[in-house]
This record gives structure tokens, C-alpha cells and sequence, in this order.
């Protein structure tokens, strides 16, 4: 697929009026309509857009009680979730598909922001130690992978090896219990050991079959 | 609604669950077999499409439940000791009852709603109206068939509501004068009282420092 853009509509914000982006306009031949100032209506499309997409941020964080620091990742899984969503102008296909040809999947998706236990590899362990780490569930990975935040080493991990269980969301209230540095291993939040978060992935897992 | 329970001696927990596993529901779910007065069997796998569901006895005796077995009858006591339950043994070596309660219509409601609230959730509480026309028209892979109902989810109200749509119904205007009198004050360096005489728009102004 050999398209280029021809207009390029945008307000007039301090991001769109450097003089680099536009000789990289003129370079590439898309022509950058600027709308009036103090006019969003004439930018109602991307307009209308940002106000579907930061609802949806809102719920999903609200929902797991997420600080708004994820909201960068919630943005970008809201995009995502948006693109295999019906719209008005699509009848018959949703954007991924009008955009790819290719029927999307949603066999992957999970709630935003649910506990997720990532399997930690062999190399990175030894024999007697716990085979899972405790992590949210902040987005999705391009080649089918999870995005996983670890809230006590504040680290973001890419794993494909994840149980979900997405009833439960991080308890945060207690963080200052979990980012202890003395303690090395993790606590799960309802003293849960690992065989019941198993558990809830097989009800869970059921879903997906279904 | 009528349905049969059949009480079995044995465990028949598995070949429930395998059952369950084709049919929609996917988790175990609370019951309630109302009887007379008020008796709840927690947990039961329960599918209301089935002719008969199936109960085990050793269950029930584990959930506090008192079987007594007397020559070809059944009485089920709950720890209380009242009665809950009494039927004769079939020829199939099984004890058949007929168990009628409202209830079962609800929960075999709530198992479907399970799954949409859950794609709800997934679909980054996506409204209802496209869910179900992602379902219904087939749009993507991996999204079960599901019967949306117009529902309020809390967090969806939290962050998406916004103000309704200002109709042309706004308060009349006055027919008689001096029936309606709009006033505003209006603030530059001066203060400025406005008063608006509705059916004429006369205005009324007093200024002061």
C-alpha cells in the first residue's frame, strides 16, 4: 500500500509551527492546513477523537484505580482498543480492518490495569525460587506480547507468559508495605499464594474460550 | 419455572463442569432453591437449559446440609434441622425432585451479563451500543456472541458523562409585562446592573462605582 498524505489539518499549537516540521511538510508534499486560532471547531474531527479517547483513559483507569501516571500507557491501549471499535463512517469493518485488510483478533484482550503474574524465565531464577512475579497489566505489545508495570522495582517488563486475573487490581493503598527494599521476595495483596491466582486464571481462561 | 434436580449419591462434580464448559457459563455461581421458606444452596453448578441438573449429596452433607435415608424415601434437613427437601427414589437409582423458583430465571440472566460486563471492561468500557454491534456484525475475531442490554456502569458515568443537549424548550418568554424580569450583574470597572423587561426587552440599567 503506496499512500501519502496529502492535507494535514492541525490547530495552530506551538507543536505544529516549527520550522522544521515545516520543511519536513514541504519535503514530503503534504500541505499543512493550519485553522484559525482560538478555532477547535474547525478541528472537530481530531477534536471529537481526543474527547472518545481520553474517556475511555478515564474508565480504564478508574476502574483499577490506577495513579494518573499511567495515563501515557492508557492512552495508547485506549488507541488501540478504539481501532478494532465500530465506527459511524466504517459499516462493515472496524479502522484495523479498513486500515490492514485483515479481520482483527480480540483474543488477547484483558482489563486494563489487571493483576497479571509474569512467569520469570529460568535463566533469570534459581531452582527453589517463585516461578511468578506479580505485575499490572498496563498495554500490549505489537508482536502479541503484554506490557507489564512492576510496581515494587518500578520497572516496565514485555512478557508473553502472563495469567491474568482480572478481577483484582493493584492494592496501592499499601505501597509502602510492598516497596520495602529489605524485602526481596513479593507479597501478594490478599496474602494470596500462587496456586489461587492459577485459580482465577482458569475461570478467566474459560471466558476466552467461550 | 419448573426445573428437575436429581440428587445423586456420588460425585458428579466433574462431568458438571465439563458440561459447563460447552455450555455458556463459565464459573461456578451461587444459587438459590427457594423451598417453601428460605433455603440457599451455595455454589451449585447450574445449568437451566438442562432437563436435569444433577446434585451431590456429599456436598450438601459438607455444606451443613442432614440427609436421612429411609426405606425408599430422601429427606433433606438443613442445619437447623427443618425439612427442605423430601422425594422418592426413581429406578434409576437416583432421587428426583421438582424444584420450582423464580430465581433460576435471574441467574441464568446474570451468567450472559457476566460476559458482557467482562467485554465492557475489556473493551475499555466501550458503550453498549457498539459492543453489541461488534457482536452482532461479526467484526472482529474471538468476541463471543453476546445479548447487550442498555445498562449504567458507574465508572462510565464517573468519566464520560457530559451536559445534555440545551433543546429549544427554555423557559417561556412573559406574555404580560413585567411578568418575567431577567436581571443580570455585570462586572467591568464599574458595576452594572442589567434588568431586562421580557416581552419588550427594556432595558433597565443602574451603574455604580
Amino acid at each position: 500500500m503506496k499512500k501519502s498524505i496529502k492535507i494535514l489539518r492541525t490547530d495552530g499549537g506551538g507543536d505544529y509551527t516549527s520550522k522544521e516540521f515545516e520543511a519536513f511538510c514541504t519535503n514530503h508534499g503534504v500541505v499543512h492546513e493550519v485553522t484559525a486560532p482560538y478555532t477547535p471547531q474547525h478541528n472537530g474531527l481530531a477534536e471529537r477523537r481526543n474527547m472518545t479517547l481520553l474517556n475511555m483513559t478515564r474508565s480504564m483507569l478508574k476502574q483499577k484505580n490506577l495513579p494518573h501516571k499511567f495515563w501515557g500507557e492508557a492512552v495508547t491501549t485506549a488507541a488501540y482498543i478504539l481501532n478494532k471499535c465500530p465506527t459511524k463512517k466504517l459499516k462493515l469493518k472496524v479502522p484495523k480492518e479498513a486500515w490492514c485488510g485483515r479481520k482483527p483478533s480480540v483474543k488477547n484482550f484483558w482489563v486494563f490495569g489487571s493483576l497479571c503474574y509474569k512467569h520469570v524465565p529460568d535463566a533469570r531464577r534459581s531452582k527453589l525460587e517463585d516461578k511468578s512475579e506479580m505485575m499490572i497489566l498496563i498495554g500490549y505489545h505489537p508482536t502479541g506480547a503484554y506490557k507489564l508495570y512492576n510496581p515494587v522495582t518500578q520497572k516496565v517488563h514485555i512478557s508473553r507468559d502472563v495469567i491474568v486475573n482480572e478481577a483484582e487490581k493493584w492494592k496501592w493503598e499499601s505501597e509502602s508495605e510492598y516497596s520495602c527494599e529489605t524485602k526481596k521476595s513479593y507479597i501478594y495483596p490478599d496474602s494470596s499464594d500462587e496456586s489461587e491466582g492459577e485459580e482465577d486464571h482458569e475461570q478467566t481462561g474459560t471466558c476466552q474460550i467461550d | 419455572m419448573v426445573s428437575q434436580l436429581v440428587l445423586l449419591i456420588n460425585h458428579m462434580v466433574l462431568s458438571i463442569k465439563l458440561l459447563l464448559r460447552n455450555k455458556q457459563a463459565h464459573t461456578q455461581h451461587v444459587l438459590l432453591f427457594i423451598l417453601g421458606g428460605k433455603v440457599i444452596i451455595e455454589d451449585v453448578f447450574y445449568v437451566p437449559d438442562m432437563k436435569c441438573n444433577l446434585m451431590s449429596i456429599c456436598q450438601l452433607v459438607e455444606k451443613g446440609f442432614s440427609v436421612s435415608m429411609e426405606g425408599e424415601s430422601l429427606q433433606l434437613f438443613d442445619s437447623k434441622k427443618n425439612l427442605v427437601l423430601k422425594s422418592t427414589l426413581s429406578k434409576n437409582r437416583t432421587y428426583r425432585c421438582n424444584i420450582s423458583s423464580d430465581k433460576m430465571m435471574c441467574m441464568s440472566a446474570t451468567i450472559s451479563e457476566d460476559a458482557e460486563a467482562l467485554w465492557h471492561l475489556r473493551y475499555g468500557h466501550l458503550n453498549f451500543r457498539s459492543l453489541s454491534e461488534l457482536s452482532s456484525k461479526d467484526l472482529v475475531h474471538g468476541l463471543p456472541k453476546l445479548n447487550v442490554k442498555k445498562s449504567i456502569c458507574e465508572i462510565c458515568v464517573k468519566s464520560n458523562q457530559s451536559r445534555l443537549q440545551f433543546v429549544s424548550d427554555a423557559p417561556k418568554r412573559a406574555s404580560e409585562a413585567l411578568q418575567v424580569v431577567h436581571s443580570d450583574i455585570c462586572g467591568l470597572l464599574r458595576y452594572l446592573l442589567l434588568v431586562v423587561v421580557s416581552t419588550s426587552l427594556l432595558l433597565l440599567m443602574n451603574s455604580q462605582e
